[in-house]
């Protein structure tokens, strides 16, 4: 048996990345050959679970273009770039859809985004301004802002700075989706980042001594742990979080779903706000780009894009769009006037070093 | 000449199921190798703070949930084993239930038991079985308990319904029968140690490697499975978050360790199981039963009776949340959820879609499992009597890796080993059935080869003396033989497919592939801000859990004195 073992481990050891493909990585985009999936005539999106693809909408985008659509669910955004990377330049999908500004950069600096030809004319300019270095490779078909959200009912005295959290009396109450492991996470690690300067990584050591609740998703942290939400009437509600990182808008949609009723309240404290935009990209490598671009288009055409507050929570695009005032869904959302967005110039190296040091904090 | 290559002709189909069961694994390693430059043994050696602490939560966990397990399971079986017809076969079935509901419903269940308990449920929710643990693992503990008890069950009550108890009464004549710890060390750790030992290692080995159980009631926790699950999907990016790959080989290759101990006590106690076994007439059994303790009649109703309640309650409870839903101004009854998940507005996928999608899956898987089980079992079963213990031990050891290895890894392995040999497959439909054939392959291994072991060869050897071919030595004799445990092998892997979470989970991330657990977690995972979304998760687990629940009762029936020494 022990010979057996031995004999597996060195030809593991001899064989070391012999299987895999070639490691390297391409600096230079105008290298870089992607392997053409073969074209099978359906067009395959690779998505988290939007709402707003509804059986509908896609039949609509069929009915209108004659073009199949197959949709592969991932877990996340995260989740999206790493089938998209792992995939590398021999794609087995079209079209890349629910990448954020934070998560798109990275697979545009592996060459792995095509250049598309979608006419953005009759989107919002604010987020094709915000969104300048990244509109070229991604269509932005949603978008939303990342805030702290209070428990009204709970907490007396709203916090004024993010060093209010670090008191005694935030210690175990404030719930943070890791940064590693979510979209929302990641943004409100933006954000301190953009924000706080050189105080950020203080404000982190001085947060983590504090004893928050981090958890993996948003879910976890909103639904579970925050004493203000929808969760309060969940199975399993713990509600030991009077404050949690998620949607400027949310307390808007907790009221929009319980006839203008919340507890919830969301607070733009400074180093705290990020402007989420969220992209559709066709792949380096897709199939068919033709089909791959008219998708994206009939995502941010007016009839479709209009539905995003309704069918996926979050801002349409749109020129001139807003939330609906029904039930007090745009009353209780707040716009904050300062956001960060994006990187805020910063490279994609630089924020995995950023979130390696976050990693190792967290490890303490 | 002939009879080498009758032999190759043999071994090829090994082969074939070992680059199966093994390629992914191999592929994974050798990418997680490759981008981080460290070797498994290294990365295992050198695991981080998280995944030091992520193994020895599931360690603990799982090690708890196995002796809770057994100190539950010993009295019920008991109590079952001396309880009459045909309450004894109802209290069986109901009790049986968990074994084979999918670990969603179950989360789902408990989440709706927790609900029920008011603020009751929700300090026992807080609750920590240790201050690190996290929230929710003493509800996690609980139902790790609820999922393995039958198993204990299936275990243990065969032997005490078929030990002939003038043994006993024998012993109790001799020296070392005259005190209770006498009779517990020469009588029952003979003929139940083994079989505890071979549950416990069983129990061990699935709360260890439980991944929606914890994903759901215990969400901050870390256990290995969750975190190959969760973070797996960013490995082996070259220069892609290389801590993460670090982390993910090193935690795999630990798991793999802690399992494969495991499941070497669970192959070694299951032999001596089988040989522990004996039979006499029930009715013998049941009156050497009834003159001890268990002789009291509303001691085995409590203890049935608790145990068959403690079955179904978070069963009943999904059904009872599928038609409750929130309103502003409290609860009300409703049907809004049952629409919501029949239109199917998660990702497009329609509650039927799903179901008709889970069975195609299912079938398929069983049509692969069964004759592969069946295979491996006759291979290490025929090593076994031609004295080749060390061939036959290397066979069952194959046949159990997918239970060692975690599918993080073999999704892993499985997506970067197509995407370089064979990109067109990841799009394929049999994706997801191999993936779950794969995993079952040990349940139908472990089921047929106990049966192929109490079959005497002297019948083939006698059809052979009378003149009879191969084929018809298999259709007249063998088969006939092994039909029943090939039956409930068939509806263990079909059952265990249709509540497959975890693999499919990963899987489905390629293909445009629903399951019914799928759907489940999907519905559960969406933000549940409009009030019809929870009640949509419980309507399609009230379809999954009833679906495998009717399937479990049906081989209940099959397996009742038909088959033995098996799950």
């Amino acid at each position: 048996m022990r010979s057996l073992f031995m004999v597996a481990l060195l030809l593991c050891a001899s064989l070391s990345g012999c299987l895999g493909e070639d490691l390297l990585l391409t600096e230079d985009c105008s290298e870089f050959e992607a392997t053409l999936r073969e074209d099978d005539g359906v067009l395959r999106v690779l998505t988290y679970d939007i709402a707003s693809l509804s059986e509908e909408f896609l039949q609509d985008f069929t009915n209108e273009t004659g073009i199949e659509v197959e949709l592969i669910r991932a877990d996340d955004a995260g989740s999206i770039l790493e089938q998209v990377l792992l995939y590398g330049g021999a794609p087995q999908v079209d079209v890349a859809l629910g990448l954020d500004g934070s998560y798109l950069p990275f697979a545009v600096n592996r060459c792995l985004i095509h250049l598309h030809g979608v006419d953005l004319t009759g989107l919002d300019g604010a987020v094709l301004e915000e969104g300048a270095s990244l509109t070229d490779h991604g269509v932005p078909f949603d978008h939303g802002y990342i805030c702290l959200n209070v428990d009204g009912a709970v907490v007396e005295t709203m916090p004024t700075s993010l060093w209010n959290l670090t008191e005694d009396e935030w210690t175990g109450k404030v719930a943070i989706p890791s940064p590693l492991s979510s979209s929302p996470g990641r943004a409100f690690f933006l954000a301190t980042l953009q924000g706080l300067g050189d105080d950020a990584w203080s404000w982190w050591e001085a947060m983590l001594l504090n004893e928050p609740i981090i958890t993996t998703g948003w879910s976890e942290a909103y639904e579970i742990h925050y004493s203000g939400g929808y969760g309060v009437w969940e199975e399993g509600h713990i509600g030991d979080a009077a404050a949690t990182v998620s949607y400027c808008h949310s307390p808007g949609v907790e009221a929009y779903y319980s006839d203008n009723n919340t507890q919830s309240t969301a607070i733009a404290l400074p180093g705290a706000v990020y402007h989420q935009i969220e992209y559709g990209a066709v792949l380096a490598g897709a199939a068919n780009t033709t089909a791959a671009e008219a998708f994206l288009a009939h995502l941010v055409s007016p009839e479709a894009n209009a539905q995003m507050p309704y069918e996926n929570l979050m801002y349409s695009v749109l020129e001139g769009a807003d939330l609906p005032e029904t039930n007090g869904y745009r009353h209780h959302s707040l716009v904050p006037e300062d956001a960060a967005a994006a990187l805020g110039g910063m490279d994609v190296a630089t924020l995995e070093v950023m979130l390696a040091n976050f990693s190792a904090l967290l490890e303490g | 000449m002939r009879r080498r290559r009758a032999v190759l002709a043999e071994s090829l189909p090994l082969f074939g199921l070992a680059l199966v069961i093994l390629g992914p694994m191999i592929v994974a390693v050798d990418r997680l190798w490759a981008v981080t430059g460290t070797s498994p043994i290294a990365a295992a050696l050198d695991l981080s703070p998280t995944g030091q602490q992520a193994l020895w939560t599931a360690t603990a966990l799982a090690t708890l949930a196995a002796v809770g397990t057994i100190v539950l399971g010993v009295p019920v079986a008991f109590a079952l084993a001396a309880t009459p017809d045909p309450w004894r076969r109802r209290f069986r079935a109901l009790i049986a239930l968990p074994f084979v509901c999918p670990s969603i419903v179950a989360a789902v269940g408990f989440l709706a038991l927790m609900d029920l308990l008011g603020e009751g449920g929700q300090r026992l929710r807080g609750m920590s079985v240790w201050p690190e643990a996290g929230p929710g693992t003493v509800v996690l503990l609980v139902a790790m308990v609820w999922f393995n008890l039958s198993l204990a069950v299936r275990v243990v009550e065969p032997s005490l319904a078929r030990a002939d108890p003038r043994y006993l009464e024998q012993l109790r004549l001799l020296p070392q029968g005259q005190t209770l710890a006498g009779r517990i060390q020469a009588w029952w750790a003979q003929l139940l140690g083994p079989g505890l030992m071979a549950a416990a290692g069983l129990t061990f080995t699935f709360a260890f490697t439980s991944f929606a159980l914890v994903r759901w009631l215990a969400p901050d926790t870390l256990t290995l499975e969750v975190l190959l699950a969760e973070q797996g999907s960013g490995a082996g990016i070259p220069g892609y978050r290389v801590d993460l790959s670090r982390l993910v080989l090193g935690a795999a290759v630990a798991q793999a360790a802690v399992l494969l101990i495991a499941v070497s006590v669970i192959n070694a106690m299951q032999r001596r199981h089988a040989f522990a076994l004996d039979a006499a007439p029930s009715e013998a059994v049941r009156s050497g039963l009834a003159s001890g303790l268990w002789g009291e009649a509303w001691l085995r109703w409590t203890v049935c009776a608790s145990a068959a309640a403690f079955a179904v309650l978070p069963l009943v409870l999904i059904g009872v949340g599928s038609v409750r839903m929130r309103t502003p101004e409290g609860w009300t009854m409703s049907l809004d959820g049952w629409r919501r998940a029949l239109a199917g507005d998660a990702g497009g996928v329609t509650l039927m879609e799903a179901f008709w999608s889970t069975f195609h899956t299912a079938a398929l898987t069983v049509a692969l499992a069964v004759p592969a089980g069946w295979y491996l079992a006759t291979q290490v079963h025929r090593a076994e009597r031609e004295g080749r213990a060390r061939l036959a031990r290397i066979i069952d050891l194959l046949a159990m890796v997918p239970l060692v290895v975690s599918g993080a890894m073999v999704g892993l392995g499985s997506l970067l080993g197509l995407l370089r040999f064979a990109p067109g497959m990841l799009a394929s439909p049999w994706l997801l059935p191999v993936a779950h054939a794969t995993l079952v392959l040990p349940i139908v291994v472990r089921v047929l080869l106990p049966a192929m072991r109490q079959m005497s060869p002297d019948f083939e050897a006698c059809a052979a003396t009378l003149g009879l071919g191969p084929g018809r030595r298999f259709a007249l004799v063998r088969w006939p033989m092994l039909r029943p445990a090939t039956v409930v092998a068939a509806g263990l892997a079909l059952a265990f497919s249709l509540g497959e979470f975890g693999a499919s989970w990963i899987v489905v991330r390629s293909t445009d592939a629903s399951t019914l657990a799928v759907l489940v977690d999907t519905w559960l995972a969406r933000p549940g801000f409009d009030p019809t979304t929870r009640p949509a998760a419980m309507a399609v687990a009230v379809v999954l859990g009833t679906v495998t629940m009717v399937l479990m009762v049906f081989l209940e029936r099959w397996r009742e004195d038909r088959v033995h020494g098996g799950l």
